[in-house]
């Protein structure tokens, strides 16, 4: 299994074999030519060349007993195995033993085999412990994006012929050979997949969790049966750990899972909670506030009235601005309160891109800030709602501007990352940037730093990037500009069905933000 | 002189819309519920109708159905606290001609108004 150390070896099993023959054939002649001559003389006529083939067949005849004899002499009698290998293995399970994460495990294990036994591939596959396939988690001497896309079937032949096996290891050759034409292009399709010519299953008790999967670097590195034996005393050995690795994997994947759904639903609880309390106040504030800016607008709009005093007509020009505003907030909050589900359609995002830009050009020349704008070639459509989107780009272009001032930079990037089929939106400002305190509460709806903002946008546009399956991050510190990350799915999951806390009445009243201003 | 009718459950609402419209030569009357407008709408027969949706009695969508099918006619602006609710989608399906959102801005109703208006008059 170690080449290294066959080499003394091969040596002396070549050339011992070449000295006796010649040793035995000089000796045959001789005592031939001496029978020979002594007791049939009349046999000394025969031509040479027949003395010649009769010593060359039995050279020939005899090299394969010769060269199996020292064969015997030499692995059995005067270099019995020493080999270095069980005691490797049995160190390494050892190690595995010991190790609990997955993927340590799974590393350690192809690694170590890999690099001392010299495989040219090693990989370890797995069963999916709430599936029933089995994955490849890591492999040695492939590329990582190669191997994560391996999986193996229940039903796949190559599981079922471990699973007859058991719990011997299945070799390429002989597999196929035991099989029929059709079978065996089967089963070396499975094998190539897993690049593999030995396959040493991984069984804990009467369940196969996994195998070890080895692919010679050389013909002359052949597995023989006592390395098999070895590999699948290893592979019992390190079964229940792998397995063990796997259940804890699981759970930890598990909890994950959990965490996120409780704190997806009490993002959703605080938002239908917003959305309610926007509905209320929206109901009961917007009377009163009707009332108080109506009135003034009577006063200041009456014909033939009498001239006001210059600081009662600010004064009332004061009391309907800031009634606007007041309700400008409750529209704010339920234009993208979950309810109103806007529809989708496919679209370019870098023309929303362009469109939320010409909407801001203008105050943005007048802040003289410097946008730059940094857009992939051939992005590919996304569904999405453009004013939803929109709000996006405005949002984090309107915070990057706000926090560079007068003369500042931002930058503005899309890109798609094909692999994992998601779409990166970068934004970049030289600000001040934001402290760590601060950035824990940022996308608390309601939080500002400014004087002048509602605190809204933020938490806004992270409902709507959660909306189509993305995620949004903000890294920044003090000093060093503030750099905001947006990752959106090219594929969005279905909008996931909103955990309503509150009865399906409140979420219904206010529906569809589709009616547009008149 | 053209024949306004506002109807919101507030009566201060009704009361400086009352006064603002009158002061620019229209006549108005106010009604403070559902029932009210539709007996106004009947004895006034105004030409426009300003409708709060939110009312207690009889809500703002009713009047609206009901006005329309017995004058079509007649133009109807709804008024709502909320610009987000699919009652104004009902509403607008219901025939009403337009919507104006709380708080008002009195400048932007009276070109409505006066729009309504002259759209009447352009029809035979
Ligand atoms: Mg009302």
């Amino acid at each position: 299994m170690i080449p290294s150390e066959r080499r003394p070896k091969r040596i002396l099993e070549t050339l011992l074999p070449f000295f006796t023959l010649f040793v035995l054939s000089f000796t045959v002649l001789s005592l031939a030519i001496y029978l020979v001559d002594t007791r049939f003389p009349n046999l000394v006529n025969w031509h040479p060349l027949v003395w010649i083939a009769l010593i060359a067949a039995f050279t020939a005849g005899s090299y394969p007993s010769i060269d199996q004899f020292y064969g015997w002499l030499l692995r059995r009698v005067l270099f019995p195995e020493r080999s270095q290998v069980p005691h490797f293995l049995k160190h390494l399970s050892e190690e595995i033993r010991a190790t609990t994460d997955l993927s340590e495990l799974a590393n350690l294990l192809v690694n170590s085999l890999g690099e001392v036994c010299q495989f040219k591939t090693v990989s370890l596959s797995a069963r999916e412990p709430r599936g029933e396939r089995y994955v490849v988690i890591s492999a040695h001497g492939w590329n990582v994006s190669d191997y994560r896309k391996v999986r193996l079937e229940a039903t796949s032949p190559l599981v079922e012929l471990m699973k007859a096996a058991q719990p011997k290891s299945l070799l390429r050759e002989k597999v196929i050979q035991s099989l029929s034409w059709q079978e065996s292009n089967q089963i070396t399709v499975h094998f190539e997949a897993l690049r593999a010519t030995c396959v040493v299953p991984l069984w804990v008790k009467s369940k196969l969790v996994g195998s070890i999967n080895l692919l010679a670097s050389s013909s002359e590195q052949a597995l023989n049966e006592e390395d098999l034996l070895m590999l699948e005393e290893f592979g019992r050995e390190v079964a229940p750990s792998v397995w063990k690795a796997l259940l804890i994997d699981e759970i930890q994947k598990i909890n994950r899972e959990l965490q996120d759904s409780r704190s997806r639903i009490l993002q959703n609880a605080k938002l239908t909670a917003i959305e309610q309390l926007a509905t209320g106040i929206a109901h009961e504030i917007h009377n009163p506030l009707t009332i108080i800016s109506g009135k003034a607008q009577v006063l200041l709009l009456q014909k033939d009235r009498k001239i006001y005093d210059e600081k009662v007509e600010e004064v009332l020009k004061t009391v309907v601005k800031q009634t606007r505003r007041a309700a400008d907030i409750t529209k704010k909050l339920l234009m993208f309160s979950r309810a109103s589900a806007s529809p989708r359609e496919k679209l370019k995002l870098e023309t929303v891109l362009e469109d939320t830009f010409s909407l801001i050009a203008y105050q943005m020349s007048l802040e003289g800030v410097e946008i730059e704008r940094l857009v992939a070639q051939d992005l590919p459509d996304f569904f999405g709602n453009t004013q939803e989107l929109r709000e996006v780009f405005l949002n984090l272009i309107l915070n990057a501007v706000q926090a560079t001032g007068p003369g500042g930079r931002v930058q503005i990037e899309i890109t798609f990352h094909k692999a994992d089929k998601v779409f990166l939106l970068r934004v970049r400002d030289n600000g001040p940037g934001i402290s760590g305190e601060n950035l824990e509460r940022i996308f608390n709806p309601f939080f500002t730093t400014r004087t002048d903002g509602l605190g809204l946008g933020l938490f806004v546009t992270q409902q709507i990037v959660h909306r189509y399956g993305g995620s949004i991050r903000l890294e920044s510190e003090p000093g060093e500009g503030t750099l905001v990350v947006i990752e959106l799915p090219l594929e969005p999951e279905a909008a996931p069905n909103a955990v309503s806390v509150i009865p399906e009445k409140g979420g219904k009243e206010f529906h569809d933000t589709a009616s547009g201003r008149r | 002189m053209t024949r306004l009718l506002v109807v919101d459950d507030e009566p201060e609402i009704c009361e400086f819309l009352k006064t603002f419209f009158e002061d620019r030569d229209f006549q108005v009357e106010t009604a403070g519920s559902g029932e009210a407008a539709l007996k106004s709408a009947e004895t006034f027969c105004p030409q426009v109708i300003l409708l709060d949706i939110k009312m207690g009695d009889v809500d703002g969508l009713e009047v609206l159905k009901k006005v329309k099918q017995a004058n079509p006619k007649v133009k109807v602006i709804m008024v709502t606290a909320l610009e987000t609710t699919d009652k104004i989608e009902a509403a607008m399906r219901l025939g009403a001609d337009n919507y104006i959102t709380k708080p008002l801005s009195l400048e932007y109703l009276e070109n409505d108004v006066r729009e309504k208006i002259s759209s009447l008059a352009a029809k035979p």
